[in-house]
Parts: C-alpha cells; sequence; structure tokens
C-alpha cells in the first residue's frame, strides 16, 4: 500500500538535509527513509535500508561521494544512485558517470526537476539535467579517461603480486567484478598484458 | 660597494700579504749583506794569511844569506864584494816557493840588483816604475823596506802566464848595504776563491728565500681559500633559509586559500542551498497568497545569485576539483574555460592515474599549468598548443608548449610588456624550487615551450585515500 519511492540521503550538512527533506517529502510520492553525513555512514545506510534511489553529495569528510558511489554501484550494479552536487565543472559529472551513478543533479535545481530525477531514476531510466546534458555537450569530448579509484586499488594490487580471487576476498566484491575492473583498466591504459600493467603501475609508483 | 665578506676579506688577506712581502725582502737582503760580509772576512783572512807567508819567507832567506849580507868595509876588496854578490845572485836565483814565488834585490835608490825573474832589469835603476794603474812600485817597496818592513800592494805581470795581476810585496832592508830584499805573492786567485765560496753560498741562500716565498703564499692561498669556503658556506645557509622562507609563505598562501575556499563552499554555500529550500518550501506553504509568494521568488533567485558568487570565489581561491578529483581533472576543467575563451587549438594529454602526488606538488604543478595558459592566451597569439603530463627522465612533470611569437627568456620582468609574465614564471620557477623540482623554459620567435617537473620520487600510493 505503500509505494512512495524509498530514498536515502547522503549530505554532511544538515540544514541542505533538512531543506531537502521537506522539498521531497512535500512532493508526495517520496519517503526519506534514512539520513547519513558521510560516505561510509553513506554505505552502511544503504545497505542497511535498502532503498529504491540514494542521493548522494560529493563533498564529504572521511570518504567523498564519487568514491562511496563506486563502491556501492560495484557491490550491486543495479543501485539507483544520483549525484547531487553544487559544482558544475564537465570533470565532476563525467567523474560521476564513470564510477556508474545514474544521474548528476545540481543543488540550485528546483523542487520539480530534483523529484522528477528521482522518479526517473527510480523507473531505471538515467537523469541528467538539461544545464548538465549543455555541459557535458558544450565541448567535444577530450576522453579523459583516468582510471577511477577502486581500479587504481586493483592495478595496485595486481603489480603486488595478487590474484583476482585475493583482490576479490581483499576488496570485499566478486571475482567477475575484479575482472572487469581488470578488463577496464587495460582498455583506459592500452595495455593488454598483465606484465606491462605492473610495468606501469611501478613506474608511476602505484607499488609500495 | 663591497659586501661585508669582502671587505673582511680584503682586511684580512692585504696587511697579510703586505707583512710577507716585506719578511720577504728583508730576508733576502739580509742574507745578501750576510754572504757579502762573510765573502769580504774570508778574503781578509786569506790576504792576512798570504802576508804572513811573505814575511816569513824572507826571514827564512835572511837568515840563509846571513854571511852574504853583510858589507864588510873599505877593507874588502871589488873582488871580494863582487864575489859575495854573486854568491847571493847564484842562491836567490835558486830560491822560489809555488810557482810564481821567488826573491829580488834592490838599492836603496832603485837599482836592482838581483832578479830572478826578469834579468833585464838587473843594474837598471827603476826607482819610478809605475804599475798600470800609475802606482809607484819600486819606491813604495823601498820605504817600505826603510820603515822597517812593509806590505805592498800593486799590478805585476806574473811570471807564468805572462798576465798583468794584483800582488802583494814584503820588503825589508837586506843586511847593512842599504838594500832592499822582496817577494810577492798574486792574490787574484783569492778573488776566484772568494767567488768561488759566493757562487757555492747562493743556492742556500736562494733555496732558502723560495721556501720562506713557498710558506707565506701558502698562508694567504690558505685564508683566501677558508675565507672562501667560508662565504661560500654563509651564502648557502642564507639561500637555504630564504628558500624556506619562500616555500613557507607559498605553503601558508596555499593552506589559507584553501581553507577559505573550503569554508566559502562547505559552509556558506550549502547553508545558502539549505536557505534556498526552506524558501522554497515556505513559498509552497504560502501557495495562496501570491505576493508573498513573489517575494520569496526574489529572495529565492537573489539566494541563486549569491549562491554562484560564492561558488566562484571559492573555485578562484583554491580549485576543489584539484582534491576531490585531482590534478588531470583541474587541468582539463582550466582547459575547458580556455577553450570557451579562445579560438586557439589546445591539445591535452593526460595520464591516466590519479592521487599521484602530494598536496604541494599538485599545487605546484596546477598553478604552472594556470600560468602558462594565461600567458599563452594573453601574449603569445598562438594558434596552437599542447599540454602533456608525463614521466620524463627523472622527473614527473608537464610540458606545455605552443607555436606563438615566443619571448626573451633571459629579460623577463624588465620590459613593461612582460612584467606580468615574468612575475609569473619567477613564481613557478620559486614553487617548483623548493620542491627540488625543475622548470625549464624555452623561447623563441616561432613558440615557446615550458617544462615544469617535481621528482619522480614524489609520486606515491595515496593509502590515505584508499582504505
Amino acid at each position: 500500500m505503500n509505494n512512495k519511492i524509498r530514498v536515502l540521503l547522503v549530505d554532511d550538512h544538515s540544514l541542505v538535509l533538512d531543506g531537502l527533506k521537506i522539498r521531497l517529502q512535500r512532493s508526495g510520492i517520496i519517503d526519506v527513509v534514512g539520513e547519513a553525513s558521510d560516505g561510509l555512514s553513506g554505505i552502511e545506510a544503504a545497505e542497511r535500508l535498502q532503498p529504491d534511489v540514494i542521493l548522494m553529495d560529493i563533498n564529504m569528510p572521511s570518504m567523498n561521494g564519487i568514491e562511496a558511489t563506486e563502491i556501492l554501484v560495484e557491490r550491486n550494479s543495479s543501485m539507483k544512485l544520483l549525484v547531487l552536487s553544487i559544482h558544475d565543472d564537465r570533470e565532476y559529472i563525467l567523474d560521476v558517470a564513470r564510477v556508474g551513478a545514474k544521474g548528476y543533479i545540481l543543488k540550485s535545481a528546483s523542487a520539480d526537476e530534483m523529484v522528477a530525477a528521482i522518479k526517473t531514476v527510480h523507473e531505471g531510466g538515467k537523469h541528467y539535467s538539461r544545464e548538465i546534458a549543455d555541459i557535458l555537450l558544450s565541448q567535444s569530448n577530450h576522453g579523459s579517461t583516468t582510471l577511477t579509484t577502486r581500479e587504481q586499488i586493483v592495478i595496485s594490487l595486481l603489480a603486488a603480486g595478487n590474484s583476482s580471487k585475493q583482490m576479490a576476498k581483499e576488496l570485499g566484491i566478486s571475482v567477475r567484478t575484479v575482472e572487469t575492473h581488470r578488463r577496464n583498466i587495460k582498455t583506459k591504459l592500452g595495455i593488454n598484458n598483465t606484465p606491462d600493467l605492473v610495468k606501469y603501475a611501478i613506474l608511476y609508483g602505484l607499488t609500495n | 660597494m663591497m659586501n661585508f665578506n669582502r671587505k673582511l676579506m680584503v682586511l684580512t688577506v692585504l696587511p697579510m700579504i703586505i707583512a710577507m712581502c716585506t719578511i720577504g725582502y728583508w730576508v733576502t737582503h739580509q742574507t745578501h749583506d750576510f754572504s757579502t760580509s762573510q765573502a769580504r772576512e774570508f778574503k781578509h783572512a786569506l790576504i792576512a794569511h798570504r802576508k804572513q807567508q811573505l814575511h816569513d819567507y824572507v826571514s827564512i832567506v835572511q837568515s840563509a844569506v846571513g854571511h852574504l849580507k853583510q858589507d864588510i868595509g873599505p877593507l874588502a876588496t871589488i873582488t871580494e864584494e863582487n864575489a859575495k854578490i854573486a854568491e847571493l845572485t847564484r842562491i836567490l836565483n835558486v830560491i822560489e816557493f809555488s810557482e810564481d814565488g821567488y826573491f829580488y834585490v834592490y838599492d836603496e835608490h832603485g837599482n836592482n840588483i838581483i832578479h830572478p825573474r826578469q834579468p833585464f832589469r838587473v843594474g837598471k835603476n827603476w826607482i819610478d816604475l809605475k804599475d798600470s794603474q800609475g802606482k809607484a812600485v819600486i819606491s813604495n817597496l823601498v820605504s817600505q823596506a826603510k820603515a822597517g818592513g812593509g806590505y805592498t800592494e800593486y799590478l805585476w805581470e806574473k811570471p807564468s802566464s805572462g798576465v798583468i795581476a794584483s800582488k802583494i810585496g814584503y820588503s825589508e832592508m837586506l843586511g847593512n848595504r842599504n838594500w832592499m830584499i822582496g817577494t810577492g805573492a798574486y792574490i787574484d786567485d783569492i778573488d776566484q776563491q772568494v767567488s768561488d765560496v759566493q757562487y757555492a753560498m747562493a743556492p742556500h741562500i736562494n733555496s732558502t728565500v723560495v721556501t720562506g716565498a713557498w710558506i707565506a703564499g701558502s698562508a694567504v692561498l690558505f685564508v683566501f681559500v677558508g675565507g672562501l669556503l667560508f662565504q661560500l658556506n654563509e651564502k648557502k645557509l642564507a639561500d637555504d633559509k630564504l628558500r624556506a622562507l619562500t616555500r613557507r609563505i607559498v605553503q601558508t598562501q596555499d593552506e589559507e586559500r584553501r581553507r577559505v575556499s573550503r569554508e566559502l563552499h562547505d559552509s556558506i554555500s550549502q547553508s545558502l542551498v539549505g536557505l534556498k529550500y526552506v524558501l522554497e518550501n515556505i513559498q509552497s506553504d504560502y501557495a495562496l497568497m501570491p505576493t508573498a509568494v513573489e517575494r520569496l521568488k526574489s529572495g529565492v533567485s537573489h539566494l541563486d545569485q549569491t549562491l554562484s558568487e560564492v561558488t566562484r570565489i571559492s573555485r578562484n581561491l583554491h580549485p576543489s576539483i584539484l582534491d576531490d578529483i585531482g590534478l588531470m581533472a583541474a587541468a582539463e576543467a582550466l582547459l575547458d574555460s580556455f577553450r570557451q575563451r579562445t579560438s586557439i587549438d589546445i591539445h591535452f594529454n593526460n595520464v591516466k592515474v590519479r592521487h599521484l602526488l602530494p598536496e604541494e606538488a599538485r599545487t605546484a604543478l596546477y598553478r604552472v599549468v594556470q600560468e602558462a595558459l594565461t600567458n599563452i592566451e594573453r601574449h603569445s597569439r598562438a594558434s596552437e598548443a599542447s599540454i602533456t603530463f608525463g614521466i620524463r627522465g627523472t622527473w614527473f612533470g608537464v610540458t606545455i608548449s605552443d607555436n606563438g611569437v615566443g619571448f626573451n627568456v633571459d629579460d623577463q620582468g624588465r620590459e613593461s610588456q612582460s612584467v606580468q609574465r615574468g612575475i609569473g614564471l619567477r613564481n613557478i620557477s620559486e614553487r617548483l624550487d623548493y620542491l627540488h623540482g625543475i622548470c625549464e623554459i624555452k623561447s623563441s620567435p616561432s613558440g615557446t615551450q615550458i617544462f615544469a617537473g617535481v621528482p619522480k620520487s614524489m609520486l606515491r600510493r595515496p593509502i590515505a585515500t584508499w582504505e
């Protein structure tokens, strides 16, 4: 009977949390089921509450929203995650898209847009507001293909001599996910064998 | 204008050199004086010795011819007298010593009686005979003899070689006939001996002087080099202090900017966002009161403006993207706005890994890119440019090049046109300098290339971000 969208808010600023909560509840189709104030507790709350949609801020203490998003998506690729940020730099948006968020919305967006975005994401779509689309389309994509934080951890563990199985255990993810990371790393770096990957890691000081 | 250290050097070294020279001169002079007086004494001793010999020889001859030298008086016959003279002549003709020693006899008027080596003198008067220097010889010998025996110096032909040489003669009266017997010795060999001795002493004197000069020179050199090293060390310490101070200033500035930026972004922006939501919520509550809604709407739009203003200020102070996503993304953000403002075709080659550098190095390289892009945009008139991050030799850094008009690297900051550029580049150099990094700027009329790097060893696995 309660078919409202269950939303988890992750933001370190209480005034924002309060405002958001009222704003979203007022829509009548959203139920804010939990609040967290940093990346780590956000992950914990997400696992505990199993919300339909997570609204994640970027700048937060202990673990930022991008890293938290990557870990949540890594554990459950269908995780519906919408990043909410004050930054309108293209690089932030691209980075967020890269770690698997389903959308990016600016904090300055109107209540209606925000609700619509949550609804879209909840229904399995992706939401990038018109402003965001404009920013993304303003220039051709220059293919900024830097590694994500998790990918760098994987290449570093690989260079230290770990197998996919060991890495999966260490990172608390499936072997398949590790393999996906490895594949992505190879594509991004344009390297297709492990020895060269290790060499690269050593060259850039990714090993101890 | 000499600096203090140089003055100190001059005041230390100069008196030392003067003192050394004075001592050197004095020692040389003294040694020379000493050797001259030594030679003089040596010569006197040799001559005295020779005079004594002459005196002794004459005494011996006097006793040897004792019976022949007496005039017997009017009782004697001419024959007897002649026989005595003949006997005396025979004896004196055979007595000789060393090579050129012989005895001769004159009467008190200068008539030669006996001369073993120059027989042509016998029987003639030589009282007016003078040597080549105009010195009366025979008259002096006679008067010395009459005075009881004495020495006369003159020049005379050496029988063995025929050369005119210095000679000392000794003469005294012979018996009671008013005759004078004399002999002599050449003293030219004495001068030779003295100069031989002097010659033999010279190397010793020289070596003493040279050794002294070496010691003095080494001392001066020691003081000089010591002073120089001291000065260099002082300069290095001062440089190090200055460098540390500069670093501290830049660090403080960076930290402060970062703090203010964070402060603005994390609290003020967020508060404004929160406020905006609150106002919007109230706006919904008052949905039925048109004027209230209008006022709230305008409040919200003001808030939006304020918000974007704060965001802009915060970003200018310190790009949060540098900390949140990394240097590559921050550089790309710079490029994005660069592309929006200019029509310069700019290429970007990034590295694929992130969080490699410590905060300070990251900020430094970011400022390099920022400064270089500003220069390209304002001064270069370039149509193309590129930014390449990567490892180069022992450095990790960024190369920024353009095909613009270039500038005079050495002249930076002097021409008014390049003042700003110069200051910017100097800041870059200083930042990298205290990170022990490198900043190379090559510029020609066909383009400029800047490489700025930090030691590769600075790349490190950023554990804190990952675990």
